[in-house]
């Protein structure tokens, strides 16, 4: 007979719980159970497709690094252009913003008639400026989380100059490292066109060795054209 | 057969993914047991715990494509047995399942040299009431406990598997620990009340 006896447990605490947990891991006997797990396996279905929604979440997920500041970029551009529609009126300001560390707050055209976005296909935004003209373009970069070591870099085609101060900057491209925030990060550049034509911009930011470019098409006019 | 995380088992992922049985059984080979024991930490007996981790299996054999070679093959198994374990028991915390799985084991032959029926029947009883201590502890907080102080994962392991850093895995733990130790002292207490209980002289009864 069993003799009657309270269950002692001595290891309530330290080395001797631990010793008690460790010695849990044996083994049981198998009694079926690969067998049973066997029968179930192949019985049933085999493994399902990934649904279209998951496949989605993956897809975004293993992009996520570079495409929140793609998206960034195309919604910084279609917020420049919508402001630019809603305030129809030229701002006349004073600023005289350097295009890299000196951003200026809002995305309109200086000194005289705001820019007008012109309808120019679906993949490049195109904005018409008349050439006596500053432009500021405002780019967004929002990041879903912060990102380090990026470098952006700014380039303009010739025909198309970088404003600061109120005087033309010589230089074609602007690069620069930083880091992303999470969040908005807003980079706005002045230009002004030299002369009449299609320009296009192009602004980059390198992620981790892969670059992410955006083309802007500005579209200069002599005035009153 | 030992299959770990390599090239090899990349093979046998692939094929088990396409549907062969045969493959996903080689690589869960291994892991089997360790299945078999996390599962009763959020069972309430053997039995129950050996249904659960099947079910988990097949749930791990159904969703094998969404495994897509990010992690290692065990990290992913872990983490996705772990989460089908906890689906489980918030399913069944409704209902109570008594099971006597020490009664199984009372009426077994004695081999020559092992431990007699009453060691046994006493250890399995230690076990079972360990075991019943550990489902008491914090959900989130019992299967760090169980990879790390049971199965002996490294932290590192069990934060890949558990998807948190290693200081929270670190913390869980010995909050765990903690419990554990508690509810174990809660159990001593009432083991020993109930103990006396039983030894009450009876009329016409024999006491040791």
């Amino acid at each position: 007979m069993t003799e009657l006896r309270p269950t002692t447990h001595r290891y309530t605490d330290g080395p001797e719980l631990r010793r008690a947990l460790r010695a849990l891991a044996t083994d049981a006997p198998d009694e079926g159970f690969r067998a049973a797990l066997h029968r179930r396996l192949a019985a049933g279905p085999v493994p399902a497709p990934i649904g279209w929604r998951d496949r989605a979440v993956l897809w975004l997920r293993d992009r996520r690094a570079w495409l929140w500041p793609v998206g960034g970029v195309a919604a910084g551009v279609a917020s420049f252009a919508l402001l630019v529609v809603m305030r129809g009126n030229p701002l006349v300001a004073p600023v005289a913003p350097d295009p890299i560390a000196n951003p200026i707050a809002n995305p309109i055209a200086m000194n005289g008639s705001a820019p007008s976005p012109v309808a120019n296909g679906p993949v490049l935004p195109s904005f018409r400026v008349p050439t006596s003209k500053v432009a500021v373009i405002k780019l967004a970069f929002a990041a879903e989380v912060a990102v380090e070591d990026v470098t952006f870099e700014v380039t303009l085609p010739e025909g198309l100059a970088f404003w600061s101060g109120g005087r033309r900057l010589d230089e074609r491209s602007f690069r620069w490292p930083g880091r992303l925030e999470a969040g908005e990060n807003l980079i706005p550049i002045a230009v002004r066109g030299d002369r009449p034509g299609r320009y296009s911009v192009v602004a980059t930011v390198e992620i981790g060795g892969r670059v992410l470019e955006h083309r802007v098409i500005l579209d200069v006019r002599q005035e009153g054209t | 057969m030992l299959v770990s995380d390599t090239a090899h088992s990349d093979d046998l992922i692939r094929s088990a993914q396409e549907g062969d049985v045969r493959a996903f059984e080689l690589l869960i080979e291994t892991h089997i047991p360790r299945l078999r024991r996390f599962a009763r930490s959020f069972a309430h007996s053997d039995a129950d715990a050996d249904d659960l981790a099947q079910e988990a299996l097949i749930k791990v054999y159904r969703s094998l494509r969404s495994y897509r070679f990010e992690s290692s093959f065990s990290t992913w198994l872990y983490r996705v047995t772990k989460n089908c374990f906890m689906d489980a028991q918030r399913a069944m915390a409704s209902r109570e399942r008594v099971v006597d799985a020490l009664a199984n084991d009372a009426g077994k032959d004695r081999a020559e040299g092992a431990p007699s029926p009453d060691e046994l029947l006493l250890k399995a009883e230690e076990r079972a009431h360990l075991w019943a201590a550990i489902g008491r502890v914090s959900a989130e907080f019992r299967s760090v406990l169980v990879l790390c102080d049971v199965e002996g994962f490294a932290i590192a392991e069990v934060a890949a598997i558990e998807k948190l850093p290693e200081g929270t895995v670190k913390s869980r733990l010995h909050r765990a620990r903690t419990q554990l130790a508690r509810r174990l002292q809660d159990g001593a207490r009432i083991g020993n009340q109930s103990a006396s209980t039983t030894v009450l002289p009876m009329e016409g009864m024999d006491l040791p």
